[in-house]
């Protein structure tokens, strides 16, 4: 026991020693999900392939929060490039300066959409999708129009709005059909349909793994994972003849970074296969370049239509889409 | 000589009340510190700092307190009530497994929410047990939703009452014989013994602990969103959790906080009067033949089943996937060890920090009965402190005289993470320590004032060797509650700073649900361990009889 006390006493003095991580040259923070930090998400193999060409250190830390920890930390943040703010967020944190311009040339991705930002950089994507359990749901319903306004036995959950990128996709989905005040009808034909909203999408995807749902609101690459690691075809996603949200996750270079320059070759760096090829496999999304794909991503569904809001009008209609939803789901 | 200055009473109450007022003060510099940092800091964010915006935001927050109160209440009546018939019936009889039930109370508390939540759906769900069950009986399929009310009482009732119920236990446990026996003589029986006798012992217990329930509840919202069905169930809580994360309006998370510390010291007064204050032992807290078993059988049967289903069927369904899934390459893996110790680590020192401030909140209470609810009071706001907020104020504080909390390394990351948990973890060890620590003193402070023992060397003499298996299990339950906690971790992250929990979500968000209920199964065995070795370590043996082991 006195051992194990020593040990434990030695580490949390290693812990604790103080360990310069601000302005030391050559190394470069990055603030992200803490899945892509993780050993299980793209974090440490982007880190590895970068190093190999930067001659620096890259710290991957699990920044929960993405625009409100760098807001919180203002100038004091370590963070010289920073992955996690969705969407919705872009034009707020473009304008509370604490992000700087990418100064890249970006052509040719193979997006689904027409993306033009000084700032951001996408790094993947992939179609919102209503994931279902082949073994419960036999005939998905073919479009989102079917899926709300027809009646259906089966029952869904997605996170919430407030609280996760999904669920704001899903508003703006729905948006993007029913425009306007036609919205609120569309949640209230969908409400018996919702078993129930949580947290985030970890939750939600938990609940239909363990099978108390049979859909659940994610990502049209969500079966990919299912297909390459389980080796199981039991989830698939419902292909919507409407059309599918373009989700994407973008990343930026902050303005009191140490070292912009290398800030700037990393936003560089992932506009090149050495980054992309990573995606497919780590981060279960598409690449935003034309990459080769696991053979597994041919059984995915391909929407021929894409639909889209561009981050402006996202950022100034979120609020009273949230509002809508909140008072039509009451 | 030393005598006489002994009982000088002006020293005395300074020896007393000193150690009290440094961690209530402590208390009260950081919970203030950080509610300034971020009331200040409303200019920057995107919103001004008041806490409605307009008319229709006030309506709002109306219908939002509204339900945060009631949910709040609801549950901590549910909890109370089951703990009170299940920790009777638990008291009254002896059986096989009994120790095991016992020992297992703890852990609900500590389940992580994500994975507590699942298990809660593997029984009560659309293809839970239950459904499952009377699927079989009926012969046909039942349409079970409990998403709603019953989903957030069942999901708040799970996650409370066990440690509710070893409060009512340990009440019981402090019962001297002789009341049953008179009890007896005096042909006091049933309902009657239960009101006349039993109930003015346990409502001490019942009551303090109703409290911890009611505000927990008040600041939960994962479980809630999870359970609620839709969005019109929020507590306060979302609204602090919002303002932060969504909109950065630090001031408006400030008042909101500072609405949440209000609606808590209502619920401390009301509780204070309906006999929640925190008082000494009555008697004897050795384990004791129990003189209460006639009778009743039937009714304790029922309380048992009723009470154990409720507090430990999910946990019974948590360690079931567990025990399914994969195992093997969590032990191969170097990054599990590195959480594994990085969370004891952090565990071991925010425990140890818990039971320093609150045993110096302790030692006053006892020493001063007059300042007793003071000091417990102090200790009971912790629980709602939100600790997102704090942590957030903690941030801009140290951010405004010039620390950072992340240039400077992991350190004060480390330390935040530390203090927070400990601070979190002070309403309980309150609880623990207070009954019986006021027992000593009421029995032995005459005695250590004759013969000149105060200060630290009473502490040592008196207090370390009669309050060990108390202080054991507030320090365990400091250490297993930092175990389980994410909540801080998120703001303070570092890459160097893996914990189990945050390693449990990461599998979770990458599809690997059937790893993270492993290291969800480890989490629970490893809280199991804990206890049993802090009890080692401390308290000499693991409790023989959970019940009455508190003392």
């Amino acid at each position: 026991m006195r051992i194990f006390s020593i040990f434990f006493a030695l580490w949390f003095v290693l812990t604790l020693s103080p360990r310069a991580v601000l302005a030391t040259p050559g190394v470069l923070t990055i603030y992200a999900g803490s899945y892509f930090a993780s050993q299980w998400g793209p974090g440490p193999q982007i880190k590895a392939a970068f190093e190999t060409q930067c001659d620096c250190t890259v710290e991957i830390i699990a920044a929960e929060g993405g625009l409100a920890r760098l807001q919180l930390e203002g100038e004091a943040s370590p963070a010289d490039v920073i992955m996690n703010i969705p969407i919705h967020q872009i034009t707020q944190a473009k304008a509370s300066g604490l992000l700087k311009a990418h100064e890249l040339m970006i052509g040719n991705l193979a997006l689904p959409i027409d993306w033009r930002d000084r700032v951001f950089v996408p790094w993947d994507w992939s179609y919102l999708a209503f994931v279902y359990d082949r073994t419960v749901i036999e005939n998905p319903p073919t479009s989102l129009r079917s899926l709300i306004e027809d009646d259906h036995e089966f029952s869904f959950v997605f996170p919430d709005p407030n609280f996760s990128t999904t669920g704001m996709d899903l508003l703006a989905w729905i948006q993007a059909v029913y425009p306007g005040d036609q919205a609120t009808r569309a949640w209230q034909q969908l409400r018996p349909k919702v078993r129930t909203v949580t947290k985030g999408w970890s939750e939600a995807y938990g609940m239909f793994t363990n099978g108390e749902v049979p859909m659940v609101v994610s990502y049209s690459t969500s079966p990919a994972y299912h297909l390459i690691a389980d080796e199981s075809d039991r989830y698939a996603a419902a292909a919507f003849s409407e059309g599918h949200y373009v989700t994407l996750e973008v990343a930026a270079r902050t303005t009191q970074s140490d070292d912009p320059a290398l800030a700037h070759d990393f936003l560089a760096f992932i506009l090149t296969p050495a980054f992309q090829e990573i995606i497919p496999t780590a981060n279960w999304s598409y690449p935003v370049i034309d990459v080769p794909l696991p053979a597994a991503f041919d059984q995915l569904i391909a929407p021929t239509r894409s639909l889209y809001v561009p981050p402006d009008q996202l950022a100034r209609e979120k609020q009273a889409w949230l509002m809508r939803w909140r008072q039509a789901m009451d | 000589m030393h005598r006489a200055r002994a009982s000088r009473p002006a020293r005395s109450l300074s020896v007393h009340l000193m150690p009290g007022l440094i961690a209530a003060g402590v208390c009260a510099c950081i919970a203030g510190v950080a509610l300034m940092a971020l009331l200040l800091a409303g200019t920057q964010g995107t919103r001004q700092g008041s806490i409605g915006q307009a008319g229709a935001d006030w309506a709002a927050l109306a219908r939002i307190v509204r339900f945060t109160v009631i949910q709040a209440i609801l549950s901590g009546l549910l909890a109370m009530g089951l703990a009170v018939g299940f920790g009777r019936a638990l008291a009254r009889r002896r059986f096989v497994g009994r120790r095991v039930v016992l020992a297992l109370l703890p852990l609900p508390m500590i389940t992580p929410l994500i994975v507590g939540g699942l298990g809660i759906l593997s029984v009560y769900g659309q293809q839970g047990w239950l459904a499952g069950y009377l699927a079989r009986a009926l012969g046909e399929d039942v349409v079970f939703n409990i998403y709603g009310w019953p989903g957030i009482l069942l999901a708040h009732g799970f996650f409370n009452t066990a440690f509710l119920t070893r409060l009512v236990v340990q009440a019981y446990g402090a019962v001297r014989p002789q009341t049953w026996a008179i009890a007896r003589q005096l042909g006091i029986e049933g309902w009657q013994r239960f009101y006349r006798i039993e109930w003015p012992l346990i409502r001490t217990a019942v009551f303090s602990g109703g409290l911890l329930v009611v505000g927990l509840c008040l600041t939960s919202f994962v479980l809630i969103l999870m359970f609620g069905g839709g969005p019109g169930k929020t507590t306060l809580e979302v609204a602090i959790y919002q303002s932060l994360r969504i909109d950065f309006a630090p001031a408006r998370a400030g008042w909101l906080a500072l609405l949440q510390l209000a609606l808590c010291a209502v619920f401390v007064v009301l509780f204070l009067g309906l006999g929640g204050a925190i008082q000494e032992d009555a008697g004897n807290t050795a384990a004791q033949p129990f003189g209460l078993a006639d009778g009743g059988l039937l009714g304790d049967g029922v309380w048992l089943v009723l009470g154990g289903w409720f507090a430990l069927a999910p946990l019974l369904a948590v360690a079931l996937s567990a025990a399914a899934a994969p195992w093997a390459w969590m032990i191969a893996d170097p990054i599990f060890y590195q959480a594994l110790l990085t969370s004891l680590a952090i565990g071991i020192a925010a425990g140890l920090c818990g039971l320093l401030i609150g045993g110096s909140l302790v030692w006053s209470a006892c020493g001063d009965p007059r300042w007793g609810r003071f000091f417990d009071g102090v200790g009971t706001l912790w629980l709602v402190m939100p600790p997102l907020a704090l942590s957030a104020g903690l941030f801009l504080a140290l951010r405004a005289v010039g620390i950072s909390p992340i240039g400077g390394g992991p350190a004060w990351g480390v330390a935040a993470v530390i203090g927070v948990n400990g601070l979190m973890a002070v309403p309980f060890v309150i609880r623990i320590l207070r009954p019986p620590a006021g027992r000593i003193a009421k029995r032995y402070t005459p005695l250590t004032l004759s013969v000149g023992l105060r200060g630290w060397r009473r502490l040592w003499r008196v207090e370390a060797p009669l309050l060990r298996r108390p202080a054991a299990l507030a320090l365990a339950l400091g250490i297993v509650f930092s175990l389980g906690d994410l909540g801080v971790m998120t703001l303070f992250g570092s890459p160097r700073l893996q914990t189990l929990p945050l390693y449990l979500y990461q599998l979770m968000a990458g599809y690997r649900i059937d790893q993270a209920m492993a290291v969800a199964g480890f989490l629970l065995l490893l809280s199991l361990a804990v206890f049993a070795a802090v009890f080692a370590l401390i308290a000499g043996r693991y409790p023989r009889d959970g019940g009455a082991g508190y003392g």
